[in-house]
């Protein structure tokens, strides 16, 4: 008989000796994570937040974590309406031209969100942009313009994501629907949309929580009025612009607090089918 | 019945040229070929999946060409089975008959049928993640032959299969398809799975169909050299036409001091033409040493000498440099017959090789 012993992982086994090649790998695991629970203990520490209820419960507070929450929302929706459409015809099809779209779809990711702002706020501030807002909505210094900004910078992370995910619905499920009877939208329906669901549900989470903590375009566009445009992220930097460290980090934890909730809930959704 | 032609498309590397051909009803039709010469390609053509660059598809008749694959009545059976991952094996089934909205009383009797026919009963509730490559093609021929389809592509439904278990599907199919009288067109690179199920091959080669026929034409007929090479005719000898039979259908060639008779299955021969002349290794025969020629059978009797044997399992392979050519004759010799008369290399060895299984081709 062949002895029925479990065969060894290299690479996953405890018990093997520690070799300078998983020291090498293990020793950045480890700065990294001290890193950052040195940053959060250190600050923690020393300005302890005995004031986050009271902050919490301040009317400014409140307001700009709804208005966080609603902005976000608004935003991701978007950028989902959008972005599934336009990532499953990029996954899908070729046409001439399609390598400047992929390149125009990086520049949200590359370029500072500043300049996205920057360029949001001109244009909408041209004969044109303001044409646009007498006859469509304030957009500058407008909650509506909140959205505009954080959608601009988010619909392309989320059309990266999800093409990603589509194109790993491999195409033959496709032809086989076609070839049962499906038309080209059924069979997407009935077939790609089901396998590609916690892919496309793991990236409207993220694009969310990027919306959440969008500050660059945002305060650009819409600028940093209290319990006006003021979400979480704007209101941290009134809070430091006017020496209130408490309030800053009491926003800094609640925003720590609500992305890290929304992470959990990713994995969640995404199984271990997807790691992100 | 499914007739195409001159299609032509072009998909990346390679491109086909004019394929022409038909299906009949009630046919098995088998399109053999070499893996990556567009089997797939041609195929997907006919399901509407890919665009056809030039000819035209007919079904009963009626241009489909321009039509997209949900307006086909044909289904398809992909290389890898392809099931829904997300649908158990009974919606995987039924997954058809939902899309084009078949009544239940129109699909039920079918699907019992097909449950049975194919085994899978005991599949119904499982995901076809956790089927066995067997029991997934299985399933894909339900899903496939559910909505009754006028033909039924299958494209290369056995590959990457257990021998033994190919060969189970393999004898499923053909007794699917004879049950169902339905008209399957279906790509091989196998030949062996080709002359098992096929009631007609096309013998596709480097985009170019170079033969279609009976099944038993092209394995003992081929057209030309390469349909000879790719069916594995392992004798194919250069010869010479030196009278032709009054009704055409028997010439006599001569082979390097060899008058032989072969049969002709091409229209215009005449003498003196220089042609390829044919046959399968299990088609040579052995002249028994102790026993004498048959009456009417002293035509095409060759001698030689055993230069090699080869066991190969079920029959021995010798390899007999002829006397009079000096070329190598290929014959498979069944064990039974090896047995009894023990031959050794460098002995002396007699052979013939009959008329109706030695085929002329085009030069």
């Amino acid at each position: 008989m062949v002895s029925a012993r479990e065969p060894t992982n290299i690479l996953t086994s405890r018990r093997l000796a520690i070799t300078p090649s998983r020291t090498l790998f293990f020793l950045p695991v480890l700065v990294v994570v001290l890193f950052y629970a040195g940053v959060l203990f250190l600050t923690v520490l020393n300005y302890p937040p005995v004031r986050f209820f009271s902050i919490l419960a301040s009317p400014e507070v409140r307001e700009a974590i709804v208005l966080s929450l609603v902005t976000a929302t608004g935003a991701g929706i978007v950028a989902m309406v959008l972005g599934v459409p336009m990532a499953y015809f990029l996954a899908r099809r070729d046409f001439a031209g399609k390598i400047v779209v992929d390149a125009l779809l990086d520049v949200p990711v590359f370029i500072s969100p500043i300049a996205i702002g920057a360029l949001l706020l001109v244009a909408f501030s041209t004969a044109q942009g303001r044409w646009l807002q007498e006859h469509v909505g304030e957009i500058v210094f407008e909650v509506p313009g909140i959205i505009i900004a954080q959608a601009t910078i988010v619909t392309a992370l989320a059309v990266r994501l999800m093409k990603a995910t589509f194109e790993a619905v491999p195409l033959r499920y496709e032809k086989v629907a076609r070839s049962l009877g499906c038309t080209e939208w059924n069979a997407f329906w009935k077939v790609v949309l089901p396998l590609s669901k916690s892919g496309l549900m793991a990236s409207a989470i993220l694009v969310w929580a990027r919306a959440l903590g969008e500050f660059g375009a945002t305060v650009t566009l819409a600028g940093a009025t209290e319990r006006k445009t003021a979400t979480i992220p704007t209101s941290i930097y009134l809070s430091f612009a006017s020496a209130d460290v408490d309030r800053a980090l009491t926003l800094v934890l609640i925003l720590l607090l609500v992305a890290t909730a929304s992470l959990i809930g990713l994995r969640r959704v995404a199984g271990k089918t997807l790691e992100i | 019945m499914i007739s195409l032609e001159g299609l032509g498309l072009k998909l990346g590397d390679f491109s086909l040229r004019d394929i022409s051909l038909h299906v009949e009803d009630g046919e098995y039709f088998i399109l053999l070929g070499p893996s990556g010469v567009g089997k797939t390609s041609l195929l997907e053509a006919v399901a509407g999946l890919v665009p056809v660059e030039r000819g035209r598809v007919l079904l009963d008749g009626a241009d489909v060409t321009r039509f997209p694959p949900e307006a086909r009545p044909i289904a398809y059976v992909p290389q890898d089975a392809s099931l829904f991952p997300h649908l158990n094996v009974t919606d995987n089934i039924l997954f058809g008959v939902r899309v084009r909205r078949f009544a239940e009383t129109r699909w039920r009797p079918l699907f019992d049928d097909l449950v049975d026919s194919l085994q899978i009963e005991n599949l119904l509730d499982r995901s076809p993640v956790n089927l066995s490559g067997g029991e997934r093609r299985r399933v894909s021929l339900a899903r496939a032959l559910i909505t009754s389809p006028k033909i039924l592509l299958l494209d290369e439904p056995f590959s990457g299969l257990d021998p033994p278990i190919r060969r189970e599907l393999q004898l499923m199919v053909k007794r699917l398809q004879k049950h169902l009288k339905g008209t399957f067109l279906h790509v091989t690179h196998d030949r062996e799975e080709a002359f098992i199920l096929g009631d007609v091959i096309a013998v596709m080669i480097d985009g170019k169909v170079e033969q279609i026929a009976r099944r038993n034409r092209v394995y003992f007929h081929p057209r030309n050299l390469k349909v000879a090479r790719f069916t594995g005719m392992e004798n194919v000898f250069e010869a010479e036409i030196v009278a032709v039979d009054g009704q055409a259908s028997c010439v006599t060639v001569q082979w390097l001091g060899n008058r032989l008779v072969a049969s002709a299955n091409q229209a215009a021969l005449a003498q003196g033409q220089r042609v390829l002349v044919g046959v399968r290794a299990e088609e040579v025969m052995l002249i028994k040493p102790d026993k004498p020629i048959r009456e009417g059978r002293e035509s095409n009797i060759l001698s030689g000498v055993v230069r090699e044997i080869l066991e190969k399992g079920a029959t021995h392979t010798f390899v007999i440099d002829e006397e009079r050519s000096g070329q190598p004759i290929v014959m498979e010799l069944p064990n039974f017959l090896y047995r009894r008369y023990k031959f050794h290399p460098g002995e002396p060895i007699r052979i013939r090789i009959s008329p109706d299984k030695f085929c002329v081709m085009e030069y």
